[in-house]
């Protein structure tokens, strides 16, 4: 559905600092009705790759085609919704008047508009807002119209810069129920995001970027793989004598192994036998986020 | 198309409309047309021409404001807000985003103009009532010829605004250019014939480069006396329907010209 495989170069048109060009390098594609999110580091070339999609910035080499059009023809946006990061509208409309653009800007006809427009401001939570002044909007306000726009069109394909950027802990709610339940609609979602659990959460497949280039991509079933690991948690200074569990020292002073969760009465044996206090367990550390640091962490 | 370059262009207008801005300018030519109104009565003679010019003036200049500040700072914040992505995310191509914004403008200067105008005429009118023996020779005709006049002046300007604006990467250096344009338009035709007359009077021929570049300034940037008609509305003289043709059509080839070439560089601008 959606093919990208280019090359695009940042060069440094600063006069008086000069920094070595940044090269973006990405060959991906995005399956009909798939869930991907892109994650990485801030400047690893996420949002470049949503602006290649889009047309925004131009490749220099490489071929980038959506439904079999080149972003250079405008037609390959006809289906697609698109929340940029940090979204900034008109200061001056109000979210009616701006989903009503977003829809006329589509095609859509008038008909049912206005039920459509009330009923999205609603799922986003922004009907208490209808007729308030984006100027006068909260930076979460912004965002959810921002949701509310992206979808007016009820577009085949969602793409979403840091959707839960700026939210509360109910819109980041709001969001993920959203994207579920476009998931189940079957629509093709592409979302950027640094909360590795919804990620992991909601993706059929997860991209790792660094430094401008793809160095993992995790599918579903390697998601549940890391999904079975748990981190226990140890009150020791020392390491446990079998080397297959290595220890992770945390910032607390305690000490943490990820294991898979078969494995887990082992552990605790081996804990009991060598004299190791167990202090607690966490299902959710490790998976995804270890997998993250690792390669964020890793030398170019 | 015809339905996303008009849901552009009204969104453009309506985001204009409500600029606080845009009230600023207003009250300040109405201030400078009230002021004509009391002026007039300082002079002894000519009372018409004085009305005329002083509200024409005052309307060119709110023109000019509108033009250079707010339709400039509305095309500046869609690139730095990076605003531009909602509307390009959508199936707009970069000439079409050109023509609607630059349509949008226009909607919004021919707004500002037509109040203007009104209150213009309203102003010329007081004077008329007041010292209706100094208005024998005034026509309203050609004082409504004068207004068409500027608002093509300004068609040319907000083409101008838009040109510079789909390369340039501050509101400031649009301005800066747009205002350079505006000057050197309205006056190259009076500094070409003054250097050419002094040129003969004084036997000493012009530089063969400053006459180079006088015809480059001359071919490249809009020659925008052209529409200026204040003197023939102050002085009541008629103005041919053939002129009326020509500035029209040479106005309107100029805002294609313009927004052609705008459209061309806007298409291979990085927006990222």
């Amino acid at each position: 559905m959606i093919h990208i495989a280019a090359q695009k170069t940042y060069r440094n048109k600063d006069l008086f600092r000069k920094q070595a060009p940044f090269t973006a390098d990405i060959d991906l594609e995005f399956a009909k009705a798939s869930t991907t999110g892109i994650i990485g580091a801030n400047g690893a070339g996420k949002s470049s790759t949503l602006k290649l999609i889009l047309g925004f910035i131009r490749k220099d080499q490489g071929s980038i085609t959506l439904n079999g059009l080149t972003p250079e023809n405008p037609l390959s946006r006809k289906s697609i919704g698109y929340l940029p990061e940090n979204p900034y509208f008109y200061d001056h409309l109000t979210p009616v008047e701006l989903l009503s653009f977003g829809a006329k800007a589509s095609g859509m006809d008038k008909a049912g508009l206005s039920d459509r427009i009330q009923a999205l401001l609603r799922e986003v939570g922004m009907d208490h807002a209808a007729g308030k002044k984006l100027r006068e909007c909260s930076k979460g306000m912004v965002q959810r119209v921002g949701l509310a726009f992206a979808l007016i069109h009820d577009p085949e394909v969602v793409i979403l810069d840091e959707p839960m950027s700026g939210l509360d802990p109910l819109g980041r709610k709001m969001v993920v129920d959203l994207l579920l339940r476009l998931k189940q609609k079957q629509k093709t979602i592409i979302f950027c995001s640094h909360i590795l659990t919804d990620v992991e959460r909601i993706c059929d497949t997860v991209v790792m970027m660094h430094r401008g280039s793809i160095r993992k991509v995790l599918k579903r079933d390697d998601l549940e793989k890391l999904g079975k690991t748990l981190r226990v948690l140890l009150d020791t200074q020392t390491p446990l004598s079998e080397n297959r569990w290595p220890c992770t020292g945390l910032a607390s002073g305690l000490k943490a192994i990820d294991c898979q969760h078969h494995e887990v009465e082992e552990v605790l044996t081996l804990c009991r036998k060598e004299g190791i206090r167990v202090v607690g367990m966490d299902p959710h550390a490790g998976g995804l986020e270890k997998e993250f640091l690792a390669m964020a962490g890793e030398k170019p | 198309m015809m339905q996303r370059i008009w849901a552009l262009a009204l969104l453009t207008f309506k985001e204009g409309m409500r600029d606080r801005a845009l009230y600023g300018i207003f009250l300040f030519s109405l201030m400078v047309m009230a002021l004509g109104f009391v002026v007039v009565g300082f002079f002894m003679r000519e009372l018409s021409k004085v009305a005329s010019d002083f509200n024409l003036s005052a309307l060119t200049f709110g023109g000019l404001l509108l033009t250079l500040f707010v339709n400039n700072q509305l095309l500046a914040k869609d690139i730095d807000k990076r605003t531009i992505y909602i509307v390009l995310s959508r199936p707009y191509g970069r000439g079409e985003y050109i023509v609607s914004k630059y349509l949008g403008l226009m909607l919004l200067t021919s707004a500002a103009i037509f109040m203007l105008a009104v209150c213009a005429s309203a102003g010329v009118g007081l004077s008329y009532l007041r010292y209706p023996a100094y208005f024998e020779s005034f026509s309203f005709k050609i004082f409504l010829l004068a207004i068409f006049g500027e608002f093509l002046m300004l068609a040319v300007l907000n083409a101008v605004v838009v040109f510079f604006a789909s390369f340039s990467s501050s509101a400031f250096l649009t301005l800066l250019f747009s205002t350079a344009v505006y000057i050197v338009g309205e006056t190259i035709e009076t500094v070409v014939r003054f250097l050419k007359t002094q040129a003969q009077s004084t036997e000493v021929p012009m530089a063969a480069a400053v006459e180079a570049l006088l015809n480059v300034c001359r071919y490249i940037i809009p020659n925008l006396s052209v529409f200026d008609l204040k003197v023939q509305a102050a002085h009541g003289m008629a103005v041919s329907l053939s002129y009326v043709l020509f500035i029209t059509f040479y106005g309107m080839a100029s805002v294609l010209v313009l927004l052609f070439l705008a459209s061309q560089i806007f298409k291979g601008r990085e927006l990222g």
